[in-house]
Order: C-alpha cells, then structure tokens, then sequence
C-alpha cells in the first residue's frame, strides 16, 4: 500500500491530498521530497518510469525521527501540477501499484475536467481553488472507489493463488476464477473461505462423502456441488454484510469506468479536429517567430535546441550536460505557451538560463566565516578550540597548493592563524613548494618578516602563518600527519589547518583509495575540490570520482574552479562539475596573485554562458 | 501633368487603402486565433518573476516553511489551506479593493534567485514600477542563534532596496505567534538588528564577488583599497562604517515588527499594516 498521494500547483498549493492509512496528511514529507528534488545533483537515482520519476528521500538529517522514503512522480503541464505518490521503498509491487494509482488519478483528473477549471480560474485570475470544491469532492470519492476496488482486487487474487496450491481440485479454480470476476463482491467471502480451512472441511466433507455415498463414485462432483452451494451460502453472508455499500460501490464504479471511457473517446474525437486545422500551421511559423502566444510542441524547439546545445558545447559544457540541460528546457517547455510577442526561441533561451541559474545556486546557505566563528567558539575544559580543518583535493597540477594559497591569504586577513599542512609526501618539491608560499604569506601579513627565518618554534613561517612539514613517503604517513598537524595546531592555538593533498589521477582506484583513509582520520571540516576550468569533458568523471572516493557518509563540500581567467568565456566546466555532483562552487580563481580569488557570481556565469 | 499627379495620388490612395485592410485583416484573424487558443485548455501561469508590474505592489518573502504561501491563501481567499513548498511565484492582482498587487515568493534557498531577479528589475525601473513594501515572514520561535538565515536574506532584500529612490517599508511578519516558544516581535527585531550586523560585518571580509582579475590591488592588504571593493557593491555597508551597530532606524527603510498568526488567523495588525501603505 503506498501512503501518500498529492496533487499541488508549483506555487504550493494542494489542490488534492489523500493518505492511504487514513491518517492526517503529513505535508512535511512532500516538504522533503520537493527539498530533495530542487538540491539533489541531477543524476542521483532519477530513473524514470515511462511517463514518471522515481526519487528515492532519505532521511532528513536535520529531524532526527525521519525515515527515508520513495516517491514517484509526474508533472503534469497546462497547467502546472505535481502528482507525487509517496511509499515506503522501492519493491516491484509497489512501484506497480504507485504506477497504477496514478494512471488512474491523472485519467481520472482529466476525465472531470479538473484541468480545465483550474485554467479558467488562472487565466480569470482567480484564485487557483476557486469552485473546485465540488469537482475534486468527486475526484475523491471516485479515486477511493476505485482504489479500494483495485486493493481488493489484488487481495482476492493473491488469495486465490494462495487457494490453489491447498486444494486441486477443479472446483476451487473455479471459484478462484470466479473470485476474478467479481472481486468486490466475494473478497471476504473468498478469505473467510480460505481461512475457514478448507483442507479441513473438505477432508470432513469428503470422508462423509465417502461414507455416504459409496456407490456413488463421481465424487468430485458431489464435492462441488456442495461446495458451489457453500460460496453461495457465503455469497449471501457477503451481500448481507456489505449491504447498500457493495450496491452502490457497484454503480460508482460503472459510472467511473463510463466516464474514463467517454473521456476517451472525446479525445479522440479531439485529436481529429486538431488535425484538421490547416490554420493552425499558417499561424505557427508567424507565432513562433514574432506573435508569442503558441503552444510549443517538440516540432518547435527541436532546431532552437540544436542551436542551444551547441553552443553549449561551444562554451565547454560536456555534452552529455548540454543534453541534459536541453532536455530540461523541452520538458519545461512542451505543452507551455510562449507569451505575447515573444519567440520560442526567446522562450528557451529564458527557460535555459533559468535551468543553469538553478543547477549552478548553492543547494545550502554557504557562509564560510559564520562556520568557521561557530566552530571556533566552541572551548573545550582547557579553554582551547578545535581548528577548523580544510583538506584540498584534486587532479594533479589543477592549482591546490595555488588556491590553498590564495584562500590562506583571505583567512589571514581576517586575522586567522592558519597552520599551512605538508600532506602531499610524494611529488619532489611540494613541500619546498608550500613553504615559498608560507614565506610570501608571511611578509605580506608582517613586512619585518626574514625570508627564510624560523619563528619562536623553530617553524618556517612567523606568528600568524606556518608550516607543518614532515618529509615524503608512503600514503600511511599522510594520515599521520594529518593527524599530528591537528593535535599540534590545537596545543598551538591555530585557528584554521589548511591541509594540501597530493594530486591524484580520478580514474585511478589505487590512488584514489587512500583519501577516503584520510577523511577518516583527519575529519576535515570541509573537503575543498579543485577543477580547473581549462579540463572540457572530463570534469564530468572528475567531480563524481572525487566525490565517491570519500565513502558513502562523505562527500567534498565545495568546489574552487581555478584557472577561471584563462578561458574567457568558456565556462563549461563549473556546470559540468556541479551537473555530476551537486556541489556548489565557492569559489573561483581568476588570476596569479594572492588576491584573484572571488566568490563566484551566479547570475555573472550564467550570462557567461548564455551570451 | 495634372492628371499624372492625380492619378498617381489616386494609386497611392489605393495601395495604402488595401495594405490598412490587409493590416487589419490581419490582426482581425490573428486575434481570433488566439482567442481560440485562450479557450481551451491552454492557459498560461503568467507568472514569470520577471513580471514588474506598474500598479502598486506588495511583496511576500522570507525563509522556507514559516507560512509565506498559507498567508498569501488567507490574504487572498481569507481560508487557511493546505500547502506545500512552492516553487513558483503566486500573484494576486486585487488586494484590498482591487488596489494592490499581492506577489509571494518561493523561500527555498535554490530559488531565491527568483526573488533577486525581481528585486534588481523593479530597482533598476524604479520610474515604473511602484514597490509599496514587503513583507517579511519569520517564525517567531526560533532560538536565538538561529536568526542568521534569516538575517542573510534579509540583508539581500534590505541591500536592494535600500539603493531605491523613494524609500519603501518591510514589515517584520512575526508568524505562529501562537506557539509557547515565540518570541515577542521587539525581541526578534533586536535578534535580527544583532545578526545582520554580524552577516554585514562578515561580508564585509569575504572574497568579492567580481570575476575579472585586477592586476592593480596586488596588496589588497591596505585599508584604503580595501573598501574600494564595497563602494559600489553594498550600500548598506556604505551606509554603517562599523556594520556591527547596525540598527533597522538609521536605515531609509522603514522596518516594522509585528506579530501574528496566520494558522489562528490572527493576522489583524498585518492587515492593519497593509492598510496604512495602500
């Protein structure tokens, strides 16, 4: 049994709302399950079922009681409507019967014009609701009739089956199939009939048969005779049961099937008129170029969206991420109209830049110094803080140390003392690397600063910046260090521990492997990615590979996108990236000094993209 | 001669006569069409957040889940209704005698993007378009240090329009007030006063949000440099030196914070409210 079904307008207004167990209806569950859709990176278990999306809801993480969940939903265009079904998980036969209950809501939804009058009312600019008590009063007790039918429709089949197996004979198949026909009636017949215990019965039954009748040999006969006469007994106990509610659960369910087949045939009849209208196309060409005011259909945006998706492609955006995006735009589009004096090609462009807006906006408030000041006035017993710890990870030579760099410089200038980590022990020079840097830092915070001068505890580096260094070697002496660095900026009073990793190739298990070893360990406060803008199409596998590395409890919190100054306007990359994972790009660098980097500036990269 | 000009004069007559009924014609037919189309089952939801409308306009925003959409039912239809995250803009346009424009707006955080756009178009038109306030929805039974989201929005919100014209009001909408934990609005408004200082304070130090590199501010350490990079960005941080003592009086805007419930449908001195800024 699934639990929920609701049908709402984007704008969030229930127009209907129907909990299987009877319960009250739980709003907070479609709450998540919207939350889900708008955060979840695109490509998480979106499969779609024919005409609907599955989306699995975990667990909220901000309400302790929450359970995951499954939905399955449609969106319905002309107007606007979300059918969400919400059940417990994903099995075979729920799927079927969520399937099923919206089939039937939708044909039931259309076949009361429901539609229709929720038009009316927001092209009168009414409210949404207005005069539709009465209509989905109706919705509603049809779509209970007949799911209720269904539900007994499966019980008494699956009861029949169990049947089978217990006894043989032809008989009982023949009420079983009898059970088939008319299900509403003979469901608790049929169970009482079962539970009466058949085998039982018809061992009494039949040894008095043989007892009896001994001559007689057709004992199958007699057995059914008697049993045919016991369902009708049962049959009779039903009716008297049920009463007027079987009666008129019959008529209702006639006059919703009658109505599900008018419907049909008016649709029909619909299509041919359609057809039939030659100026109609007259007035497409001029309607899609100049006039606005027409439906889209496929036919339509199929060239404007080669044109879009190539110049996506154009401006470094994979094209698997160009097919999505564009799809995006069709669904969005078909069966909408364009308004007046407005092209469909204008039309797309809008809903495009609307669609990157969405997937490039930070899913979660991003407000690095407020985490930071949060974590930092925490004291333990001895009047000491936890650091603040960033590890940064990323394809080798994409500007970690770089960006690491950059981001110490800001962190310094908001009078931080930030403890620069040495974790990179395998490639020749990234630590002397690292402490280049330590000293540029150093003199800019503290022009006094000696190059090359150790501060009061013998580090490279003065007060307020330093170096924690402890040579090469294998990958086990990465989490020591990580966790040396942390014990040791803790005993110092370090504010921030800025970790640099190794550059590792994404496709690569046996590099790959050990940072999730590492985020373990260390537990980094934020995992910071670094792409840079100049990779193309393999930021796709890039960001998804980096992410997954982490475990399944784990993921990277941002991204940097670095080298942003060097391709101008091809800034493919950052959606690529976001596209696979869902995580939202902090920051961005654009250019050689301490000082290029910036936040980035949505609605400045969409423009980027779309011009 | 004479007759050549006239006759000519009679042909032009004649082909400007029929390119008007041509014209006409035209528009006859296509407004037919779309007429036809309007009847069916085609109606648009026209309500784009781009749309800026001339005519008197007030504005619903806030955070998610603190009962934006259940207000703008009850100020609309005055029934409270089941509702869900919206995720579209809702418009009424006959508020208070058919005066008012009522325009609310998603509060998830993936779609304030829909508020901003807004915000930066009726600021950029500011002779067209007629912004009377906004009201700003809380749930008045946050703790404490839960008010910097909050603060973060309204802090967008406040950076918009402060930069208009002719100063428009926000109106602190204190909601659920019915719950034991509410806060009173004078104590919300100071919780929201504190934490926008500390949200300003902390913009104030975080990266730019520019993209071009700047070769020039090298040592972008120096003061003077420093608040180079906000004189054109923030006018409320122009406007607080020490962002720190920011107080809703100092500002253009006027800021009011008034408690209600829109579930107990008391919402009486928000539609007083709404009222006195007709």
């Amino acid at each position: 049994m699934f639990e929920q079904l609701a049908i709402f307008t984007p704008q969030g207004q229930v127009v209907y709302q129907f909990n299987c167990a009877g319960k009250k209806f739980a709003e907070t569950q479609i709450n998540s399950f919207l939350n889900r859709l708008l955060i979840s990176p695109v490509t998480n278990n979106d499969t779609i079922n024919g005409k609907y999306s599955i989306l699995n809801v975990g667990p909220d993480t901000n309400k302790p009681n929450s359970r995951s969940f499954c939905t399955m939903f449609y969106v319905a265009k002309q107007p606007d409507l979300y059918f969400v079904i919400t059940y417990a998980e994903q099995s075979l036969q729920l799927n079927q019967e969520a399937e099923d209950t919206l089939n039937l809501a939708l044909a039931l939804w259309e076949s009361l014009d429901i539609p229709y009058n929720i038009s009316e009312n927001i092209k009168s600019q009414q409210d949404i609701l207005n005069d539709l008590d009465d209509v989905v009063g109706k919705f509603d007790k049809y779509l209970r009739t007949k799911y209720e039918e269904s539900v007994r429709y499966s019980i008494s089949n699956s009861n029949s089956s169990e049947n089978l197996p217990l006894n043989n004979t032809k008989t009982n198949q023949q009420s079983g199939n009898k059970n088939k026909k008319q299900p509403q009636k003979s469901t608790a017949g049929g169970r009482k009939w079962g539970r009466d215990g058949i085998m039982e019965d018809n061992s009494a039954y039949d040894s008095a048969a043989l007892d009896f009748s001994s001559a007689d040999k057709k004992k199958g006969n007699t057995l059914s005779a008697r049993q045919l006469q016991q369902q009708q007994e049962v049959a009779n106990v039903d009716k008297d049961a049920l009463g007027n509610r079987t009666a008129n659960g019959e008529f209702l369910i006639k006059e919703i099937d009658d109505l599900l087949s008018t419907q049909k045939d008016t649709h029909a009849n619909n299509d041919n008129k359609s057809s039939n209208k030659y100026t109609d196309k007259a007035f497409g060409f001029l309607q899609r170029k100049f006039l606005g005011n027409k439906t889209i259909d496929t036919n339509d945006l199929e060239s404007v969206l080669d044109k879009l998706r190539q110049k996506l492609v154009s401006k470094n955006v994979a094209p698997e991420v160009a097919d999505y995006l564009t799809e995006q735009v069709s669904r969005d589009l078909v069966g909408s109209k364009t308004a007046n004096w407005t092209s469909v090609e204008n039309t797309a462009r809008e809903s495009l830049s609307r669609t990157l807006t969405k997937i490039l906006t930070p899913g979660v408030s991003v407000d690095l110094l407020h985490d930071i000041q949060g974590k930092l006035s925490h004291k333990d017993k001895d009047g000491k803080k936890q650091p603040y710890v960033f590890s940064v990870v990323g394809v080798n030579g994409v500007g970690k140390s770089t960006n690491l760099s950059k981001l110490a410089f800001w962190l310094l200038q908001n009078k931080l003392k930030v403890l620069i980590v040495a974790c990179d022990t395998f490639r020749s020079g990234a630590v002397e690397q690292l402490r280049v840097h330590v000293e540029n830092l150093a003199q800019l915070t503290d022009e006094s600063h000696v190059r090359g001068s150790k501060n009061r505890r013998g580090k490279s580096g003065n007060d307020s910046v330093e170096l924690f260094e402890a040579g090469y070697g294998g990958s086990d002496l990465v989490t020591k260090i990580a966790k040396q660095a942390i014990k040791y900026a803790h005993d110092q009073d370090f504010d921030i521990v800025l970790m640099d990793t190794a550059g590792r190739r994404h496709n690569d298990p046996t590099l790959m492997s050990p940072l999730k070893a590492f985020a373990e360990q260390a537990k980094p406060d934020k995992i910071i990615m670094v792409g840079e803008a100049l990779v193309g199409t393999d930021s796709v596998q890039q960001a998804k590979n980096f992410n997954d590395a982490f475990g399944k409890v784990r993921n990277l919190d941002f991204f940097i996108i670095s080298k942003c100054d060097t391709v101008g306007e091809m800034l493919g990359t950052m959606v690529n990236m976001v596209y696979a994972t869902g995580i939202p790009i902090l920051f961005v660098g654009v250019g050689q000094t301490y000082t290029d980097l910036r936040t980035l500036s949505v609605s400045w990269a969409v423009n980027t993209l779309m011009s | 001669m004479l007759l050549d000009i006239s006759s000519s004069t009679v042909i032009y007559s004649i082909i400007a006569t029929i390119v008007i009924i041509l014209i006409t014609g035209l528009w006859l037919v296509i407004k037919l069409q779309n007429n036809n189309n309007n009847t069916g089952l085609n109606g648009t939801i026209q309500t784009d957040s781009k749309t800026v409308t001339e005519k008197p306009t007030i504005a619903i925003m806030g955070p998610m889940n603190v009962g934006k959409t259940t207000l703008f039912n009850y100020l609309t239809t005055t029934t409270i209704r089941p509702c869900v995250t919206s995720q579209e803009v809702s418009m009424w346009p006959r508020l208070l005698n058919g005066n008012i424009t009522l325009i609310e707006f998603p509060g998830h955080i993936k779609l304030q993007y829909k508020w901003q756009t807004w915000l930066s178009k009726v600021t950029e038109n500011v002779n067209t378009t007629n912004l009377k306030g906004i009201i700003f929805v809380v749930d008045s039974t946050l703790s404490p240090e839960q008010w910097d989201k909050p603060a973060e929005l309204l802090v967008d919100i406040l950076e918009e329009i402060e930069s208009l014209e002719h100063p428009t009001s926000v109106l602190i909408a204190c909601n659920k007030n019915e719950s034991f934990t509410a806060r009173p609005p004078q104590k919300i408004k100071q919780f929201l006063e504190q934490k926008i200082g500390e949200v300003l304070a902390r913009r104030k130090a975080s990266l730019a949000t520019g993209h071009k590199s700047n070769a020039s501010r090298n040592n972008r350490g120096g003061d003077d440099e420093d608040q180079d990079d906000y004189t054109t960005d923030s006018t409320l941080l122009n406007t607080f030196a020490n962002p720190l003592q920011f107080r809703f009086d100092a500002l253009e805007t006027s800021v009011e914070a008034l408690a209600g419930s829109v579930l107990k449908k008391n919402v009486d001195s928000w539609q007083q409210w709404l009222e006195d800024h007709e």
